[in-house]
């Protein structure tokens, strides 16, 4: 259906408009026929009336019919551009207005008739009454026609058009707009509804809001957040299901790192190497899966210098242990944001685990604290892979990245994280060369002047 | 030294008590809680090592018997299990450390030897990283068998960064322990006084060096070619 708008809020409105015009129009007609009826009965009575005078002066005088119609009545008949004849017994005229030459219809009826008489050439239809003279003694009759369009119609149809019909369209306007005001009020908490559900993010609340809704509204968006909810059920079941599997993995790895740690054999320093390689990759789905389960605590309030510099400690022996370096640049004053001190961690974390796969020997890593605020982790490697700095194909995790074993799950974690905090990380090359990762967070107005 | 480990994955338990004993433990492996309890309640152990997911139990209702004992044993956790809660909870209810899966063994055996040394525990004797050896009590280091001048605070600062190898010492930590509440302490104090020990370390030969990580703390690590 071409016809009809998109949208429930048209539909409504084109169907008010339609129920309007139905609603004039109906009344409209009704006037009108009640107001025919009203002029039909006021006409007959006025035919009874002309004919009552013409009877009157209608008298048989020793037998001989005298029709002397008086002057007055005449005149009025002819101002109504009404006709009148009157007839004997034998339907010879007795007397007629002037110009009538034949009697309008027939007129043996002892019951009052009522007739019409069509259109004709250059002369318009006609309504009138043909009726027998009561109380004479000889049978007389008397035929009286008006045109159908009489005056009195006309003037009267007229004035109520000038005077009360114009009112019909302001009316009929307010109506409208009442409704289309009405029908918008009615959607609003709909389109808040629709706000809402756009907002929704993943890793974020996706829940609508139930409260102050009307109950048919509320049956869909209760139905939709059921359906919400059990939709972060099967996804918390494989978040569990992924770290119950990391934590699984645990034990054989340490297993076979132990045992790899008693071999003298150069190639196990060579697995042990590719152990480690596993082993973050384990730690990895697991904070996937801790960052995937949506219960960050993002409400505490952390120093970022603090987390910064605690999560570059943590990784300072393995850091150095490999021949890279690590430095931490942070102004005096504290850098204060809303989140969750363990979640802030190991988002730096990753990144600087990430840094230190592709920094080169004797390299630096370097971690600065911002007072934007903003943690930025850059490192002295080749850069990010051009598909991995498009921030819309990392969201919608199509990226496969090109370097080397975890990257991506470890900025999925960082950025699932900064989207939980209301922040958002940022990737870019320097011409160093080198990658520089901003994990920005929103500035909560806590920062004193630096 | 005799150490207790609990392990229920058998060839971890064995790689695990294979490594301490080579590292010169007396060490005794278990596989259920009620074998180590058994042991626990009639050897008088230095260290345990306790896995905390068993098939018999927790490890933690060992931990809180221990100490609801009185003992005060060492006890080193071993956790697959990564929310800090646990962690947490673990040292609340008188862990002493904790290590996560998986672990190094040598880490596992530098951590059982620093938990041995902490002061107050019995065992607190020489300190030794690398060619350093440092004998807190008398304030003594000896550097490749040589005896070293070090002043007061020099002495103080190895002796941190020794007790925690392995991990980095903040500066403000060494400022803390160094330094007393109503001591000026000058903005490039601490860096002087590393800058004085790095060097007397490197001419005396020592084959670990003080590594600064800017913004963030001092390191004892082996130096790197």
């Amino acid at each position: 259906m071409k016809i009809l708008p998109r949208d429930v809020f048209g539909r409504l409105v084109l169907g008010l408009v339609g129920v309007s015009l139905v609603a004039v129009a109906v009344g409209a007609f009704y006037l009108y026929t009640r107001f025919h009826n009203t002029h039909s009965l006021f006409f007959e009575g006025t035919l009874q009336a002309f004919i009552g005078d013409i009877a009157d002066d209608i008298h048989v005088v020793d037998g001989k019919l005298t029709a002397n119609v008086d002057a007055t009545t005449r005149q009025r008949i002819a101002d109504e551009s009404g006709r009148y004849v009157i007839l004997d017994e034998k339907g010879s005229i007795v007397a007629a207005s002037p110009g009538v030459t034949e009697r309008f219809t027939s007129f043996r009826t002892d019951r009052p008739l009522y007739f019409w008489i069509p259109r004709q050439a250059e002369e318009g239809e006609y309504y009138g009454l043909s009726a027998r003279i009561p109380d004479v003694p000889v049978p007389v009759y008397v035929q009286l026609m008006f045109p159908k369009g009489h005056i009195i119609f006309e003037s009267v149809l007229h004035e109520f058009m000038k005077d009360i019909a114009w009112i019909w369209l302001p009316f009929l306007l307010a109506i409208l707009a009442v409704n289309v005001i009405v029908v918008r009020i009615a959607l609003a908490p709909l389109s808040q509804t629709v706000e809402e559900a756009r907002a929704i993010q993943p890793g974020g609340p996706a829940t609508l809001t139930e409260k102050g809704l009307p109950d048919d509204l509320l049956a869909l968006v209760r139905t939709v957040n059921a359906a919400f909810e059990r939709l972060r059920e099967a996804h918390r079941l494989q978040e569990e299901f992924v770290a119950d599997m990391a934590h699984e993995l645990r034990t054989p790895l340490a297993v076979m790192k132990a045992e790899l740690a008693t071999m003298k054999d150069p190639h196990a320093r060579i697995l042990e190497h590719d152990l480690g390689a596993m082993e973050r990759l384990v730690e990895q789905l697991l904070d996937r899966a801790r960052v995937g389960r949506f219960n960050l605590e993002t409400g505490k309030i952390v120093d970022l210098r603090e987390v910064a510099r605690e999560a570059c400690a943590f990784l300072a022996p393995r850091i150095v242990g490999r021949g890279r370096m690590i430095e931490v640049i942070a102004p005096d004053v504290p850098v204060l944001v809303a989140g969750g001190r363990d979640d802030v961690f190991r988002a730096v974390r990753n990144l600087v685990e990430n840094a230190l796969e592709h920094t080169p020997d004797k390299g630096l890593i370097s971690v600065e604290i911002t007072g934007e605020p903003a943690i930025v982790v850059r490192d002295q490697g080749p850069g990010f892979p051009a598909q991995v700095l498009d921030r819309e194909a990392r969201r919608s995790g199509r990226v496969r990245s090109e370097r080397r074993e975890g990257v991506g799950l470890g900025l999925s974690i960082v950025e699932r994280t900064m989207m939980a905090h209301g922040g958002d990380l940022t990737l870019s090359n320097d011409p160093g060369p080198g990658g520089r990762a901003i994990m920005r967070f929103p500035d909560a107005g806590w920062l004193p002047a630096a | 030294m005799r150490v207790l480990i609990l392990e229920d994955n058998s060839r971890l338990r064995a790689l695990t008590a294979g490594a301490l004993r080579a590292a010169g433990f007396a060490t005794d492996a278990f596989e259920t809680l009620a074998d180590a309890r058994a042991a626990a309640e009639t050897t008088a152990y230095d260290c345990i090592v306790l896995d905390l997911g068993l098939p018999d139990g927790d490890g933690m209702d060992l931990l809180e018997a221990l100490r609801r004992r009185g003992s005060s044993t060492l006890v080193l956790l071993l956790t697959a299990r990564d929310d800090k809660a646990s962690v947490v909870q673990g040292l609340n209810r008188g862990a002493d450390d904790y290590l996560r899966k998986p672990f190094d063994v040598d880490e596992l055996i530098a951590r059982i030897r620093a938990l041995l040394r902490r002061p107050g525990t019995a065992f607190q004797t020489v300190l030794a990283e690398g060619n350093i050896a440092l004998d807190p009590s008398e304030r003594r280091a000896v550097v490749d068998g040589t005896a070293i001048d070090f002043s007061r605070r020099e002495v103080g600062a190895l002796e941190m960064l020794m007790r925690s190898s392995g991990r980095v010492v903040q500066k403000s930590a060494l400022e803390e322990a160094l330094y007393g509440y109503d001591e000026e302490v000058s903005v490039n104090a601490i860096e002087v006084l590393v800058h004085r020990l790095r060097k007397k370390l490197s001419g005396a030969g020592a084959n670990r060096e003080i590594v600064t990580l800017r913004g963030i703390g001092y390191l004892l690590a082996e130096p790197r070619a």
